[in-house]
């Protein structure tokens, strides 16, 4: 009997104009363990002999090709390829929007099985073509509908090229509403794997969401999270934000400590991307602690710092600050350490001070640094807590004490650490003398740092040191000296004198100080104009600070154009954000009573 | 027949044939025109065919040829691939599509031979 082969063979003899359909006829009418012979022979002649018009005429056959075959078939193709695709999805006729999705998803099949024929693809210059043949099938639903072209767009999005991703984000585009549909089929089909990923196109958005937000089984939520890393992205919290807070907590269970490593671990990082209570962050943190892997223990941490429920937070972090993985504890530590209030500091004093003999050094050198001293002026910089706390047992001792050191400087920063504990604790007044003296001083650093300690204070003598600092040869002290006049005594200076000033900081102090004044009036709205388009690239960076600051309204057009056209990266930059956020305030002033001396400005 | 060299310089063949009138140029023109009409005919017929019957037409007809069928199981064949809605070619190739094929729409005996000479038989 004759082998497969040799009948095969017998069609070499042929013309290869009717060898190619003969073959593509064969292959699709051939039984399972005939098709890789045929492929086969297909493969080499289209090796030897490719038309423009062979991928579109082998397209029926790769649909029932073996897959080592059909990436054969491809591969043999592939010259000619990109023009195919490009010629039959403009074409518009079924029978060739046919062949393009047999074509576009046997290349699409192959890429995603092969990072190497991926390669091959892309040096080929088949992602664009394949972009535009998506988009032109997906534009000309209405003509050939398709639903095939569809569920290829909603199989690519993942990795969509710019003219799908276009067609995806369109607000009006015809199709939407049978891409939607096919949508919900697929996800009938094969539950909600791609929800994820559908999140960050707004035609596929919603289907996600009810995909998501219905009555899944566990086991399929679990394998949703497995995109969870893909949540990061602002889009898709976005769109996923609007699910009500009891869906993402059903998304995100509390009780997901029987299942596998990597379940558990999505789990966790979605719960980071989303919005979810401090409760059941906390509740989450909680059920981790005895987690076996440390990936899961560590999201748990992170967890913790997002919420905001302070005494459970420490309670949590304080048992993984001893956790076994370095990684986990340190990062316990860190939030024991970051807490800001006195009395949570206090909480986790016992916490840190247990902590100096961790096994980690890292955690160790954490808790060294952190633990609340009990002496306020046992290291160079004074521990805030401690010194609030002695400043409560002994005031007068605690004053004097701080007198003296300030009297005697050792070195600069020193002397920055106790202005900043002074001006924290509110002791500006028990220290006038010192700064009246300090404020001359030829340390910069200490100079402009007693300027605003000295506008808290009412004196004569203070209003005379700040009046006198504003012709002080350094910069930075002449802002701040200005600074504090302007916001806490504007009687004592004339703050329009200094509108010009050459440098940027004091210019644009005394400009804020004039926009404070008088909103809506013409002088303060020239002075922030004539800065926001001086050619210095400072002066028009604070005309920039200015104008967030004060909510200018007024100048949001100056702002845009220097976001638009300023020759300085940064000063774009800066430019960009102050003009987004003066339009989320205009936006926001819509909802509230209308300000005049607002919209003045 | 022998060649004769005439007073002119002109070459007659003596014996046959029989009117040494006609000169050789005139034969291989004949032969020329002959070769040239055989070719147009030939063409023609090709390029009839190819106007006629489809590429997987043609390949069917001239795979079974090569492959011996008679007339008799070429057409049957034929008709097999027609009523089972698959290429003829592919029937003389794929077993598994001449087996589904028959099962479903045929049953004559020239089918059998048909099967016979294509798949139990080398092939020539």
């Amino acid at each position: 009997m004759p082998s497969t082969s040799e009948r095969i063979l017998s069609l070499r003899r042929l013309a290869p104009s009717l060898r190619e359909p003969a073959l593509v006829e064969t292959l699709c009418a051939a039984g399972e363990e005939e098709r890789p012979f045929l492929a086969d022979e297909l493969a080499l002649l289209l090796r030897q002999r490719l038309r423009p018009g062979s991928p579109l005429a082998i397209a029926p056959a790769l649909d029932v090709c073996p897959r080592e075959q059909r990436r054969c078939l491809v591969l043999s193709i592939l010259p000619a390829l990109p023009g195919a695709l490009r010629e039959a999805a403009r074409a518009a006729v079924p029978s060739e929007t046919s062949a393009a999705l047999s074509l576009t998803s046997a290349a699409l099949g192959c890429a995603h099985e092969s990072p190497a024929f991926s390669e091959a693809l892309a040096r080929a210059g088949v992602g664009p073509a394949l972009d535009e043949a998506l988009d032109c099938l997906a534009r000309g639903f209405d003509e050939h509908r398709s639903e095939e072209a569809l569920e290829a767009v909603i199989a690519t999005c993942s990795a969509a090229g710019p003219r799908v991703r276009a067609w995806l984000e369109g607000d009006d585009e015809p199709g939407h509403m049978a891409l939607r549909a096919a949508a919900r089929t697929a996800s009938r089909r094969a539950p909600i794997s791609s929800a994820i990923v559908w999140l960050a196109h707004p035609a596929l958005a919603g289907v996600a969401r009810r995909a998501l937000a219905g009555g899944a089984a566990a086991n399929d939520r679990f394998d949703a999270l497995r995109s969870a890393h893909l949540l990061r992205s602002p889009a898709r919290r976005r769109a996923l934000g609007l699910l009500g807070s009891d869906h993402l907590q059903t998304l995100c269970p509390i009780d997901a400590c029987e299942q596998p490593d990597d379940a558990r671990l999505n789990v966790m990082t979605s719960a980071l991307s989303l919005r979810l209570s401090d409760k059941h962050l906390s509740g989450l943190s909680s059920a981790s602690l005895q987690d076996p892997s440390a990936p899961v223990r560590l999201r748990a941490v992170l967890a913790l710092e997002r919420a905001q429920t302070a005494r459970m937070t420490d309670e949590i972090a304080s048992d993984f600050s001893f956790d076994s993985d370095e990684r986990v504890a340190r990062l316990a530590a860190g939030v024991l350490a970051d807490a800001r209030t006195v009395s949570r500091r206090l909480h986790n004093g016992a916490s840190l001070s247990a902590l100096s003999r961790s096994p980690h050094a890292s955690v160790r050198r954490i808790a060294r640094v952190s633990a609340p001293s009990s002496n306020a002026w046992g290291t160079d910089v004074p521990c805030p807590i401690a010194a609030r706390l002695e400043l409560d047992s002994d005031p007068e001792g605690f004053t004097l004490e701080l007198r003296s050191r300030l009297a005697s400087p050792d070195d600069v920063p020193q002397t920055v650490a106790l202005l900043t504990l002074a001006d924290r604790l509110g002791l500006a007044g028990a220290i006038e003398d010192e700064l009246l003296r300090l404020i001359g001083s030829a340390q910069r650093e200490v100079a402009s740092k007693c300027a605003p300690l000295l506008g808290r204070l009412e004196s004569e003598a203070s209003g005379a040191a700040l009046v006198a600092a504003l012709g002080a040869d350094d910069d930075r002290v002449r802002a701040n000296a200005l600074e504090a006049i302007a916001v806490r005594r504007p009687h004592l200076a004339d703050c329009a004198a200094y509108a010009d000033d050459a440098n940027p900081r004091v210019r644009a102090n005394a400009i804020r100080s004039l926009v404070a004044r008088d909103p809506g009036g013409s002088e303060p709205k020239e002075a922030l104009g004539a800065m926001l388009r001086d050619r210095r690239p400072h002066h028009r960076r604070s005309a920039i600070w200015i104008a967030g600051r004060t909510r200018s309204l007024g100048s949001r057009t100056d702002v845009a154009e220097l976001a638009a056209s300023d020759p300085e990266p940064e000063v774009r930059t800066r430019a960009e954000s102050c003009a987004r956020a003066l339009d989320a305030w205009r936006r926001l002033s819509w909802t509230r009573p209308r300000d005049t001396r607002l919209e003045a400005a | 027949m022998t060649l004769a060299i005439a007073g002119r310089g002109a070459v007659w063949l003596e014996g046959t044939p029989a009117d040494p009138a006609i000169p050789l140029w005139v034969w291989l023109a004949a032969l020329g025109a002959a070769a040239i009409g055989v070719g147009l005919v030939v063409s023609y017929f090709a390029w009839r065919d190819a106007q006629l019957h489809t590429p997987l037409e043609r390949a069917f007809r001239r795979t079974a040829r090569r492959l011996r069928l008679r007339r008799a199981e070429r057409i049957a064949v034929h008709r097999l691939g027609v009523e089972a809605g698959v290429a003829p070619v592919s029937l003389l190739v794929s077993r598994a599509a001449f087996e589904a094929a028959r099962s479903a729409h045929g049953n004559a005996r020239s089918l059998e031979r048909a099967e016979s000479r294509l798949f139990d038989e080398p092939v020539r």
